[in-house]
């Protein structure tokens, strides 16, 4: 009998090893994706740009609905897509693959079919969110709320391993869409409730083994831990990078962003600039080797996390042909950087901002001590949600502009912490009365090209001339990506909770929006 | 055939629990079991009286480690593990000094200290029931001078019981509000809740392309639709579009203005004055 039975496994793994990816996806499709949407953000770079075109700018008020989908099926604790609509949809081969917090998701990418869901066991983790799915050929990679990475067959929804990536129990949770490079599966951990410290790592996608970590803090002695004062605020300085990074297949570096630094809103236990935390980190990724890092905010006290999409793009400046990383950060402020090196270009906000002294020559906002979190409270802008989010950006090199859903509000920040910090140590408190809008920023110089009033979620360029995105009302909108000016709306009845996204089947051009717990998608009506 | 019942009762005892946990507010950020107040009030008089001389009376640490941050204490349920580090003290780590054993404390006081410190660790974790002690540091009369001077309040408040015409009373705004809202207040006085708001509420005319014109208090502007309540008290709907002109009236435009102007000195003060106004 269980001679049998391992003959049977034998007979399954070999099947298993024997086959191609058939309908799932190869390396080569990750580096070209096509007419797919292979990873969290459609490409490597980031951008969210697709070349797909068949939607323009003249048709798109023509815009039909194509199906809704409900995902069905709830976590362990009764959340739906609805409560945590984060994850952009994977679409490979006719398929999308997305997630919620204990659940994945395989539907038909023409009708919105449930193929079938995977349930992840009830488990202690914080249910956040989660941003969706990586993929390797035949293989789905999800991460959990109790922090475990968990490979899926992507024909089945059936489990073939699961690692742990953190432990629960000391306060991580994830959230992350693990994005595959080449032989390594690389996911970020989460969590700044206690003062833990933070890490990438690199799994091996058919075994799950550990092939390498970075540590968003210096060990003693090495460099970087000469901005904290001691060992001991370093190893418990946080610095989450929960974000999927973007990386540059002719530069092999993967570029990621970290979070704040702990305990959060009380900085004087760790007197410094706090180094890796709230920066743009650079990394080998066969090696998990630094190459270089800018730090976005030096000694962040305000939960203004620096993990925002780093997106890839070249383009001239000052005459000059440069490969280029923008980020819109958390902290107000959009950087352009020399992608190959780490100096900075460009540094401006794009919100109104009073935290303040001016920016060091090396690119880095100085804060103002004054404006830190006490104990009876600092007005502060941005709030603790920041100038933007988690909601991805997109880039549109035709018009060499960056879109980024913005936010210009005002709180009170408060160090509650009268003895020694632990985790936030303090709070914000928005005060209200905040405004939303979408800003196309010109790559160039940071200036604010246009602004339209109302933007929420995340956006998709498109060699259309369409820019996708959604507003505070539940509106789904189509902007001119040249002026910001409407082009086509529909009433959702909630709000855009993902990033949108795009694919092609059969010749048509399909639009996907994750809005409360269904996903709509849109297309043009035959001709 | 039991094997099966026994498979079936499985099944129905997971998604029971699924149910239970369904229904069971994620309250508690930090993962672990409910906590009993009472063991906790034990264990905090025995930790005080056995441990705090190194791990300090909250627990964050002094010659001995921070055990909030301890993956001993953060991975213990009820005294399983941290009871065997008390049991049999442990060898000071990185030159400090070693703890002693304490082997005369039961499994049931350890149980206790184990609640306590998973109490400090739950407060540690959850912000927003942080309490904000320390607010009230500024001047009153300064603030009254700025509230009748250069702040301007005084052009749309008074803090008379009586307010002639379109002013706006703050007498006994401070009975309304705890000092931390009523300092988000005065950076903006947000509408929605308070006894101030119906006279924050926003209006609007909306002129049709006839040219004749509705107003009321407005509800909703989008960037479609504009909604309104009429004088009836009905909700009414427009369509935005050629012809139709909106005009907003915000009383509340003058704070939005203003809060980028304040500083922090300025609220403070504010926050003083409107405190004797209880």
């Amino acid at each position: 009998m269980k001679r049998r039975v391992l003959l049977m496994l034998l007979g399954l793994a070999l099947a298993a090893a024997s086959q191609g990816p058939g309908l799932g996806l190869t390396p080569a499709a990750l580096l070209r994706p096509g007419t797919g949407w292979p990873t969290y953000n459609g490409d490597y770079s980031g951008q969210r740009y697709s070349a797909l075109h068949q939607i323009t700018a003249a048709n798109v008020h023509e815009l039909a609905l194509a199906w809704v989908s409900h995902p069905a099926a709830r976590g362990a604790r009764g959340e739906s897509f609805a409560s945590t609509s984060k994850a952009t949809p994977l679409e490979v081969n006719g398929t999308l693959y997305f997630s919620a917090p204990d659940v994945a998701w395989a539907i038909d990418a023409r009708t919105g079919r449930e193929r079938w869901h995977y349930l992840y066991p009830p488990n202690d983790g914080h249910r956040n969110g989660s941003r969706g799915l990586g993929m390797l050929g035949n293989w789905l990679y999800l991460v959990t709320p109790d922090n475990h990475l968990v490979c899926l067959d992507a024909r089945t929804g059936k489990p073939r391993w699961t690692v742990e990536i953190a432990d629960v129990k000391l306060d991580y949770f994830s959230t992350t869409a693990p994005v595959i490079v080449k032989n390594h599966v690389i996911v970020g951990v989460g969590g700044d409730t206690l003062d833990n410290p933070a890490y990438i790592e690199s799994r091996d996608p058919d075994t799950g083994e550990l092939q390498w970590q970075f540590f968003t803090e210096p060990r003693p002695g090495q460099p970087g831990s000469e901005t904290w004062p001691s060992a001991d605020a370093m190893e418990h300085g946080g610095g989450m990078p929960w974000i999927p990074g973007t990386y540059d297949p002719a530069l092999n570096l993967y570029y990621f962003g970290t979070g704040n630094p702990n305990p959060v809103y009380d900085g004087r236990s760790r007197v410094g600039d706090d180094l890796w935390t709230c920066s743009i980190v650079a990394l080998n990724p066969d090696t998990g080797k630094m190459a270089w890092y800018f730090q976005a905010s030096p000694h962040d006290t305000h939960d203004w996390d620096a993990v925002e999409t780093p997106v890839l793009f070249n383009a001239t400046v000052a005459g000059r042909p440069r490969k280029l990383l923008a980020q819109a950060s958390r902290n107000g402020y959009f950087f352009v950087l020399d992608r190959t090196n780490g100096h900075h270009l460009v540094t401006a906000p794009f919100i109104t901002t009073n935290w303040t002294r001016g920016i060091r020559p090396t690119g880095q906002p100085q804060p103002n001590p004054a404006k830190e979190p006490a104990p009876q409270g600092t007005l502060v802008v941005p709030a603790e949600g920041g100038g933007t989010n988690w909601h991805p950006p997109a880039y549109d090199p035709a018009a060499g502009l960056f879109y980024v859903n913005a936010t210009q509000e005002y709180s009170i920040d408060y160090r509650t912490a009268l003895g020694k910090g632990e985790g936030y140590a303090g709070r914000g408190e928005p005060v209200g009365g905040g405004q939303e809008f979408t800003l196309a920023l010109a790559a160039a110089d940071g200036h604010i090209a246009w602004r339209h009033n109302g933007g929420v979620g995340g956006l998709l360029a498109t060699a259309g001339g369409v820019l996708f995105t959604g507003n505070g009302d539940g509106d789904l909108l189509a902007l001119d990506p040249a002026t910001g000016k409407t082009l086509w709306h529909t009433q959702a009845g909630a709000t855009l909770g993902n990033g949108p996204m795009t694919y092609e089947l059969d010749g048509r051009q399909y639009v996907v929006f994750g809005v409360g717990d269904a996903l709509f998608a849109f297309y043009l009506p035959q001709a | 055939m039991p094997k099966r019942v026994l498979l079936c009762l499985g099944v129905v005892l997971v998604l029971a629990g699924a149910v239970a946990m369904a229904q069971q507010p994620d309250t508690q950020y930090h993962p672990g079991p409910k906590l009993d107040p009472a063991a906790v009030a034990r264990g905090q008089k025995l930790f005080i009286t056995n441990c705090s001389f190194c791990h300090a009376a909250d627990a964050t640490g002094a010659s001995g480690p921070d055990l909030l941050r301890s993956p001993i204490v953060l991975r213990d349920q009820h005294g399983e593990t941290i009871g065997v580090v008390v049991h049999a003290g442990r060898p000071g780590a990185g030159g400090g000094p070693s703890m002693p054993a304490f082997s005369s404390l039961t499994e049931s006081q350890i149980g206790d200290i184990a609640e306590f410190l998973h109490s400090r660790v739950v407060a540690a974790a959850d912000r927003f029931d942080y309490p904000i002690t320390g607010v009230m540091t500024g001047n009153a009369a300064a603030g009254a001078a700025y509230f009748n001077g250069a702040g301007k309040c005084s052009t749309c408040h008074t803090v008379s019981d009586t307010a002639p015409g379109t002013m706006i009373s703050l007498a006994g705004i401070a009975g309304r509000f705890t000092p931390p809202n009523l300092l988000k207040r005065i950076a903006y006085p947000a509408p929605a809740r308070g006894a101030i708001d119906e006279t924050a509420a926003e209006t609007v005319k909306v002129t049709l392309p006839s040219g004749a014109t509705v107003s009321g208090v407005l509800i909703h502007q989008g960037e479609f639709h504009v909604v309104l309540r009429d004088a009836d008290g009905w909700q009414r709907t427009f369509t935005l579009g050629p012809g139709v002109q909106v005009a907003v009236h915000d009383p509340l435009a003058f704070h939005k203005q203003q809060i980028g102007k304040y500083s922090d000195a300025e609220l403070h003060n504010l926050l003083a004055y409107l405190e004797t106004l209880k």
